[in-house]
């Protein structure tokens, strides 16, 4: 007979600490003050987008690194205080962008694998709000297949000269650095090998950043060239050829986090008003089949924060997150245009707070959801391998 | 999960191993009372299991091998009649949970008239707990099957589902103050658990299957498409049981109905992925694949379907409005 317990896919839930009811209450006065003062209107990217401003008000209370060491400008925080803040912050669709992937992954695996001098030199900078952050991982020819990137660090006389390109990097325009994945030796039997990562200042000679419009028609992301960029010794991260073992666990934070499910939840709110107090069969039938799914799967992505506060490694866990919660992510959309008498409109100068515009802008973007932060594809190959099939 | 909690699935695991058989299935198919099954599940005190953990935890148990025992309804007899203070008779009990579509009316000198629908086990159950509705409130009922009309039913995994009528019956105690509604999320929450359980297993066998199953010269779980479709039955599964999980911590409405309609909504996808990829053989009466497709079939559909709870449920977001819903989704659960 097959082990029970359905081969340990397992969602404890935890129980959130009493400090987080009056953190969640201080987080919602804020977000009610900001946005009265200075309105925002929420896109279903990252929050409202890019703003050094708010970010640095985001820092000021203390809400960026909130888990790392005081002496780095942290808080010494929990994960699942951590948690609230990010979730408070998404659900109030807050222009959060600036800052989101310094405080979610990058300062997280410098925390880990940098050296002394690069934490003391960046992580108090990103605590501060002062210090964005891109990732270096995609390739013109390598995108699920991660482990093929051929961006090349050679070594000189006095550190390492890269060649290369990585594509697709979001905000490499507006941020400071990146963390880039490259080939620094032979690949292996397993192609894990020969990787290393290197941290990369964005405005230096030889790195050429060309913007890429998205479907949308907007300068998100970029192509990221390398032509002879020179990099100190002391810009590697961790071990040479470690590369492959120090990006993979980065994911179980990129994967499981309420960014995944989330990302257009100002369109479900606004489908509840736009429905109104008296809804028909069908519609309260998608609006509770909605709430249940969210309600389920904020549970779930609650229960990975708790793992990785445990020092697990959620990796199966994350990736059934991402699978479930971008497919709810689809589901909000197409369920607001099935139920309401709504037809997506283009409204000239973007973002409007206007129904059929934000489900316009929500509709357009949803292809991305299943792509970025590793595909669906992967996601389920990775539950696979958690089964023990692969 | 703690040491106590621990202790007792463990037992349990080895209670039903030990009890529930192809053999069995078949005699309580044919209309037999699982005697045997009951008096062990009894003798271990199992139908005694605290709501809502131990008791969610014992009836997710008893779904892993889809057990086809009144466990949830007599545990939640058990509860009632403990809560309202009033003395526990021995044997199987069951429950009905009256609504506006078939009300049952209990007079002020506490008989019953009217019929409950689909009730678990009847036939077999000494007792039934009987929750009515009316405008002064609700009311807890415990009446003697033995004066009752009781029309043979089943559902799709042969369980028993009979129809009761009452006919100015006598009720052996009737209390007030039991709330209909509180008691329908219960009973939905610990069906939800059943579900959960027979999920896990449904996922752990088409896992076992699929990496002895060969085909094309290796096992079909080698196939990237086979992979996929488990993996996507995984997703299923673990949301399931992890909406379950998260609604025992406190199990208020909107975690009840989230818990329920995810499960039902997974025994249906779970089902489909796990006979396709199981093939003719887990359409066989001789492969027992369909045990628990049938009870997942069957258990969806009561205490409420995915359809019923999500509709509540989206009354009830609607009516509090856009601004309440995150507050709301974050209030709930444990």
């Amino acid at each position: 007979m097959p082990h029970l317990s359905a081969n340990n896919l397992r969602f404890p839930p935890p129980r959130l600490p009493d400090e987080v009811a009056e953190l969640r209450a201080e987080l919602r006065a804020f977000l009610a003050e900001s946005s009265a003062a200075e309105p925002w209107l929420p896109n279903s990217d990252f929050g409202a987008g890019f703003s050094p401003e708010f970010s640095r008000k985001i820092a000021d209370k203390g809400w960026i690194g909130m888990t790392w060491p005081k002496h780095y400008g942290g808080g010494e925080r929990s994960h699942l205080e951590r948690y609230v803040v990010t979730e408070e912050l998404l659900a109030a669709g807050a222009p959060v962008f600036a800052h989101w992937i310094a405080d979610r992954q990058s300062g997280p695996l410098l925390l880990r694998f940098g050296s002394q001098s690069q934490r003391a030199e960046l992580l108090p900078r990103i605590a501060a709000g002062e210090c964005f952050f891109s990732i270096g991982m995609s390739e013109p020819d390598s995108g699920s297949d991660l482990a093929s990137v051929r961006t090349r660090a050679e070594r000189t006389a006095h550190g390492w000269r890269l060649n290369g390109a990585k594509v697709w990097t979001s905000n490499a325009h507006l941020n400071h650095y990146m963390i880039t994945l490259c080939r620094t030796g032979d690949a292996g039997e397993d192609r894990h090998g020969g990787l290393s990562q290197f941290l990369i200042d964005l405005r230096q000679d030889g790195v050429t950043i060309n913007p890429i419009v998205n479907m949308l028609g907007a300068h998100e992301f970029n192509e990221v060239v390398f032509d002879n960029v020179e990099i100190p010794l002391d810009r590697l991260i961790g071990q040479e050829g470690e590369g492959w073992r120090q990006v993979t666990s980065e994911l179980a934070y990129e994967r499981s986090g309420p960014e995944r499910f989330l990302s257009n939840f100002h369109i479900f709110q606004a489908l509840v008003d736009e429905i109104g107090p008296a809804p028909d069969a069908r519609q309260a039938e998608a609006l509770g089949r909605l709430t249940a799914r969210l309600w389920t799967l904020r549970r779930m992505s609650l229960s990975v924060a708790a793992m990785l506060q445990a020092g697990e490694s959620p990796d199966v866990e994350a990736a059934i997150v991402k699978e479930l919660g971008n497919k709810f992510e689809r589901e909000v959309v197409e369920t607001a245009r099935a139920v309401l008498p709504v037809q997506p409109t283009i409204t000239a100068g973007g973002n409007s707070a206007d129904f059929p515009a934000m489900l316009a802008e929500a509709l357009l973007r949803l292809p991305s959801f299943t792509l970025r932060g590793g595909t669906t594809e992967i996601m389920r190959s990775i539950i696979a391998r958690g089964l023990g099939l692969r | 999960m703690n040491a106590e909690l621990e202790l007792l699935t463990e037992s349990a695991e080895r209670l039903f191993t030990d009890h529930v058989t192809p053999a069995l299935f078949r005699r309580v198919e044919a209309g037999e009372w699982p005697d045997a099954l009951w008096r062990a599940v009894t003798a271990a005190g199992f139908e005694r299991a605290d709501m809502p953990e131990f008791a969610v935890a014992i009836c997710q148990v008893a779904g892993r091998f889809a057990a086809l025992i009144p466990l949830p309804e007599t545990i939640l007899a058990v509860s009632l009649l403990e809560g309202a203070g009033l003395a526990v008779p021995d044997g199987a009990l069951t429950i009905a949970v009256a609504d506006a579509a078939e009300p049952i009316a209990i007079s002020a000198n506490g008989s019953l008239s009217g019929t409950a629908r689909r009730v678990p086990w009847a036939r077999h159950a000494a007792h039934i707990a009987v929750i009515s509705d009316s405008p002064e409130g609700g009311t807890l009922a415990l009446v003697k099957l033995a004066g009752a009309h009781i029309a043979p039913g089943q559902n799709i995994a042969c369980e028993p589902r009979d129809d009761v009528r009452f006919d100015n019956t006598p009720s052996v105690h009737a209390v007030a103050g039991v709330s209909p509604a509180v008691v329908q999320e219960q009973a939905a929450l610990l069906r939800a658990a059943q579900i959960a359980g027979a999920l896990e297993r449904i996922l752990a066998m088409t896992v076992q299957y699929a990496g002895e199953r060969r085909q094309f010269g290796r096992p079909i779980a080698k196939f990237q498409a086979v992979q996929h479709h488990l993996a996507v039955l995984a997703g299923h599964v673990a949301a399931a049981c992890a909406a379950v999980e998260a609604a025992v911590g406190a199990p208020d409405f909107l975690a009840v109905a989230a818990a329920k309609a995810a499960a039902s909504e997974a025994a249906g996808e779970a089902a489909a992925i796990a006979h396709q990829l199981h093939g003719a053989i887990g359409f066989t009466e001789e492969h027992d694949l369909h045990r628990y497709t049938k009870a997942l079939w069957a258990w969806r559909e009561e205490f409420g379907n995915e359809a019923e709870w999500n509709s509540r449920l989206g009354a009830e977001v609607a009516a509090r409005g856009g601004a309440a819903l995150w507050p709301d989704v974050t209030g709930s659960g444990g």
